[in-house]
């Protein structure tokens, strides 16, 4: 399988169920087969941020303490009014300093949403991000994302076609181990 | 970044309450059974008391090791940590942080030998470091291992049952040379330099291999 990322592009990535989307987006953060993946120059790796099924948070940590820790190992320190923002935005505000085990599903959801934005990344990979979101969060995602499509590169895994389109420049779709832009 | 990794450690150890009240209750539990059952009949001599503590210590490091590397899997920060941090930091700073928390419990362990067997004695500091000094490189390999043996048994998915079928054997040594070494201190019934010495080096060689399997082991 070999296909090519620009910097800029926005990407919605498709196929049917264990056609290997994840494993794919997985490939490309390092998780998988990392000497396989391409990087134009040395560090580029560091300035990737994932988010997939699972949270990538530690539960018996508060989401602040989560978010400082991930902040400081990517070497991107975040300032107190920006995570207090995204927080608010995501309606998590009261909740930044409660152990994340104590959060419903969905609000689990957004936390990991936030720790994967907060990296302020180059390259974004996301894997059915909208799942287990009220129809509030599905529109400040989809906010942030057309905000982010300005300046950060991102792959997007979902099967949301229709809500994805609007904030994507690219389709990529994977069928039977191939993958095929589709223009439309 | 090594202190923020280490303070992370920390919290998550400092959270994990009931994961300490268990640990804390096993040791209770093995102390109550073996004080009830066989020291209220006839003194434990101190050859088994050193046993005793050294099987305790094998089966807490065990337990506690699986629980501390539980949630870095379940939750996927595994796969976050691994793409920023090189992979032997993160062995390095999660195994220091297991072995102290262990360290501290066996500490305890020591004090409440005193307590509950007749045949522990503690008259000075000197008795306490005799006890407690064989654990340090113990310990130490002991949290080398178990780190390693997690990640491993992450990355071969194999998941839990690796770790017993392994940890077991490759812990073995340890115990036997850290209770010798004790025992001869103790005992004074032969040297203490050479098992000592086995022990670091075991620390050595479980640390030198666990930092070589993560390195192996982190693309997957």
């Amino acid at each position: 399988m070999s296909f090519s990322i620009y910097g800029g592009d926005s990407v919605l990535l498709t196929g049917e169920n264990g056609s290997g989307k994840s494993t794919l987006l997985k490939a490309i953060f390092g998780g998988q087969d990392k000497k396989q993946i391409q990087w134009n120059k040395k560090g580029d790796r560091d300035r990737v941020s994932y988010l997939g099924h699972e949270l990538g948070l530690y539960t018996s940590l508060t989401l602040e303490e989560n978010l400082e820790y991930f902040s400081r190992i990517s070497k991107k320190p975040i300032s107190k009014s920006k995570l207090i923002g995204i927080t608010e935005k995501f309606g998590l505000g009261k909740r930044v300093r409660d152990p994340v085990h104590t959060y419903s599903e969905g609000m689990k959801r957004k936390a990991g949403i936030i720790r994967a934005l907060l990296v302020d990344a180059e390259l974004l990979l996301m894997d059915e991000p909208f799942n287990g979101l009220d129809s509030n969060s599905v529109d400040i995602l989809s906010d942030l994302l057309k905000d982010f499509g300005n300046s950060t590169t991102f792959i997007i895994v979902s099967h949301e076609i229709q809500k994805i389109k609007t904030i994507v420049n690219r389709h990529l779709h994977i069928e039977h181990g191939k993958i095929s832009e589709i223009n439309d | 970044m090594i202190k923020s990794i280490l303070i992370k450690e920390l919290l998550i150890a400092g959270k994990a309450k009931n994961g300490i009240y268990s640990l804390f209750t096993l040791i209770l539990t093995f102390i109550f059974i073996f004080h009830y059952t066989l020291e209220r009949n006839a003194n434990l001599s101190i050859d088994s008391l050193i046993g005793l503590k050294w099987a305790i210590i094998f089966l807490l490091s065990f337990i506690f090791i699986g629980q501390s590397i539980w949630e870095e899997r379940e939750s996927g920060a595994i796969r976050i940590n691994s793409v920023y941090l090189p992979a032997w930091v993160f062995y390095l700073s999660k195994s220091f942080v297991i072995f102290t928390i262990l360290f501290i419990i066996n500490v305890l362990i020591v004090f409440l030998f005193y307590i509950f067997f007749k045949s522990m004695k503690i008259d000075s500091l000197v008795d306490v470091f005799n006890h407690i000094v064989f654990l340090f490189p113990a310990g130490l390999s002991l949290s080398l291992l178990g780190v390693m043996l997690s990640q491993l048994s992450h990355a071969t998915r194999l998941k839990e049952v690796i770790l017993p079928v392994l940890l077991i054997p490759l812990s073995i040594p340890v115990l036997l040379f850290g209770m010798e070494a004790e025992r001869n201190l103790i005992l004074f019934s032969g040297g203490v330099l050479k098992p000592l010495i086995i022990l670091f080096a075991f620390s050595i060689f479980y640390g030198s291999l666990g930092v070589l399997v993560q390195e192996l082991t982190n693309d997957f």
